[in-house]
């Protein structure tokens, strides 16, 4: 559904750090494929790159659905069918001081409501049906987001994005700062994304999460893909010395 | 809002009543259409995050260049009208788009405005100033809808509010949350209709609903409706909330930037050929200073500097308050450096008031 060819991404604030340089990867339907890595490995970046958000100049060939696209804006990337959940649900997922309606409608709103003027009947019943399916818990769609719980607030940003209807669905992190009960919730949701066609690329810290997750793993160090093999082969052992760069194994 | 009554009352009792004598509520009215045309257009930037210092200068200048096609150019009333308008139009998309696109900080690009734009309307007027010369360009400014017509508008304008009121209940039981009862229904279709009843009551007694003030009406409305039922209005909210989880979510930021100063330029010409029509004539220093009366409108009115938060009608009684210091002080031949002091003060206590008021909750 989702492939990239040497995608490399310079930073231009800071000249001569390459943070993502020659990664290739291919995220199919119904398929989870998570992407290990120390910090600063370039995962996240790697992830912008992908979503049109990369402050710096990215170089390399997307393709979604088989066909050659241009990202060059987050809005590109929602035309193309792909959603970025992105590390900091706080700072760059939510806008806290708003209602849950207002930030679960806010990047699918012409489809959701209408395209110049809003019609909030339909925007609640969108609303609804997502977050119902995600079981979110809140006293209503009015409740402002900041009072909510970190998993309920990841569900929120998670509701937000399946309003778009997207083929691929990026996650990074996705279960940072969330108590036990509601990450076992969101596992079984990212489960249930890919098993209904989803394309699902889940960028994680915790070693566990992604093996637990994946059908496929990738392994990055210093921006580039150091391994690449189906879940079964991937021993902790295995990972981490992919991510310190002390192996090599694409397979 | 409550200060808004307690404002009236006190000035009022000092004035031994001459301040809600039909006449001056009538000016009073008149004067909060300027400043609440602008507040209405600001009330949109402010809540994208950004600031426009400009707009005084830009009553100015579009009033000036409404003026002047008439006089050099013998243009006729509409074709003068839109060229007010175009001409603020421009000039808020010109400084929409060195804030959105060039990445100059608004405070920066409208402070330049301000000085630039104040400078191009001595330049083109050379510093004269210069008559209305079209008698239907004049009544904007200066007439009124006779009491009959007043009468007539007010009760169309209820109807619909309580067509809107019924059908917003209607539509909350459809969706589980509770429906008001009739008592609640009542209340919130009466109240409204009876302090606008009261409003065209009281203009009627003078010679009817002012020009200006129709006009601010419409546009009080008509920005209400964009800033609460469409998609750009919410865009607005957004990019003023949280700019970076907007653009992450697909809002093309400088876009809807650059159209909410474009609007308030537009808006500032209205504002411009209203002020001007009042006057009589286009002067170099029309306008000056009403950026602030403006911004303090839209932050009494509950808007927050920092985006994300304000409403057109707060914008609106944040404006008629302003302007009731002014009229009630003028009233009493308080002296102008004290009008000055008062009203500075009275800004920086509201919002000081409100923000305490915010932390306490």
């Amino acid at each position: 559904m989702l492939e990239a060819r040497s995608v490399t991404a310079k930073n231009s604030r800071v000249p001569g750090i390459v943070a993502v340089e020659g990664v290739s990867l291919k995220a199919r339907r119904g398929e989870v494929l998570g992407i290990a890595g120390l910090m600063g490995a370039g995962r996240t970046e790697l992830l912008m790159a992908l979503f049109g958000c990369y402050p710096g100049t990215v170089t390399g060939e997307i393709r979604v659905a088989g066909k050659e696209v241009r990202i060059e804006s987050p809005a590109d990337a929602i035309g193309h069918g792909i959603g970025l959940v992105t590390e900091d649900r706080k700072r760059t997922g939510l806008i806290l001081e708003h209602t849950i309606l207002v930030n679960v409608t806010l990047a699918a709103l012409p489809r959701v409501s209408g395209k110049y003027v809003t019609e909030e009947s339909r925007e609640i019943s969108a609303a609804e049906r997502v977050l119902r399916s995600l079981r979110l818990k809140a006293a209503s769609l009015f409740t402002t987001v900041s009072t909510l719980s970190g998993g309920n607030q990841q569900k929120v940003v998670l509701g937000k994005w399946l309003l778009t209807e997207p083929k691929v669905l990026l996650l990074d992190e996705p279960t940072r700062g969330i108590d036990v009960g509601a990450k076992q919730e969101i596992y079984a949701e990212i489960d249930e994304l890919a098993r209904s066609g989803l394309a699902v690329v889940l960028v994680s810290s915790e070693l566990p999460e992604v093996l637990g997750l994946s059908d496929r793993v990738m392994v990055m160090h210093a921006g580039r893909v150091t391994g690449e093999f189906p879940v079964d082969k991937a021993t902790p052992e295995l990972v981490m010395a992919c991510a310190t760069g002390q192996a090599n194994q694409v397979a | 809002m409550l200060a808004l009554v307690g404002v009236w009352i006190i000035f009022t009792i000092v004035t031994d009543g001459v301040f809600l004598e039909p006449r001056n509520f009538s000016n009073l009215m008149r004067q909060t259409a300027v400043t609440g045309i602008l507040a209405v257009g600001m009330v949109m930037v402010i809540l994208a995050g950004q600031i426009d210092l400009s707009v005084g200068s830009l009553v100015g200048i579009t009033g000036m260049a409404a003026v002047l096609v008439q006089t050099s150019l013998h243009w006729g009333l509409w074709p003068s009208l839109f060229a007010g308008i175009a001409v603020g139009a421009l000039i808020g998309a010109l400084q929409g788009a060195l804030t959105a696109y060039a990445g100059i900080p608004a405070f920066i690009v409208t402070l330049g405005g301000l000085l630039a734009w104040r400078g191009a309307t001595k330049g083109i007027s050379a510093g004269n100033t210069y008559p209305v010369e079209i008698r239907m360009f004049k009544n904007i400014g200066q007439s009124y809808l006779s009491p009959t017509t007043g009468t007539v508008l007010l009760a169309l304008g209820i109807a619909a509010f309580s067509v809107l009121v019924l059908q917003r209940n209607r539509s909350r039981r459809q969706h589980g949350l509770s429906a008001w009862n009739a008592a609640g229904l009542a209340l919130r279709i009466l109240l409204p209709s009876a302090i606008a009843a009261a409003f065209v009551w009281a203009f009627n007694r003078y010679a009817g609903i002012p020009i200006p003030v129709l006009i601010l009406i419409v546009v009080a409305l008509a920005g209400t409706f964009v800033t609460k039922n469409t998609t750009y209005g919410r865009y607005l909210h957004a990019i003023g909330g949280n700019p970076e989880a907007a653009r992450l979510s697909g809002i093309n930021l400088p876009l809807n930037i650059m159209l909410s100063f474009c609007v308030l330029g537009a808006l500032a010409g209205v504002a411009g050929i209203i002020y001007t029509a009042r006057v009589g004539a286009a002067g170099p220093d029309a306008g000056t200073l009403l950026e602030l009366d403006a911004i303090a409108a839209c932050v009494i009115g509950g808007a927050s500097l920092m985006g994300g938060r304000g409403t057109v009608i707060g914008a609106c009684l944040g404006a008629l308050f302003m302007a009731s210091l002014d009229n009630g002080m003028s009233l009493k031949n308080v002296p102008d450096f004290i009008q000055d002091i008062v009203k500075g003060s009275v800004l920086v206590a509201a919002v000081g008031l409100d923000i305490w008021g915010r932390r306490r909750r």
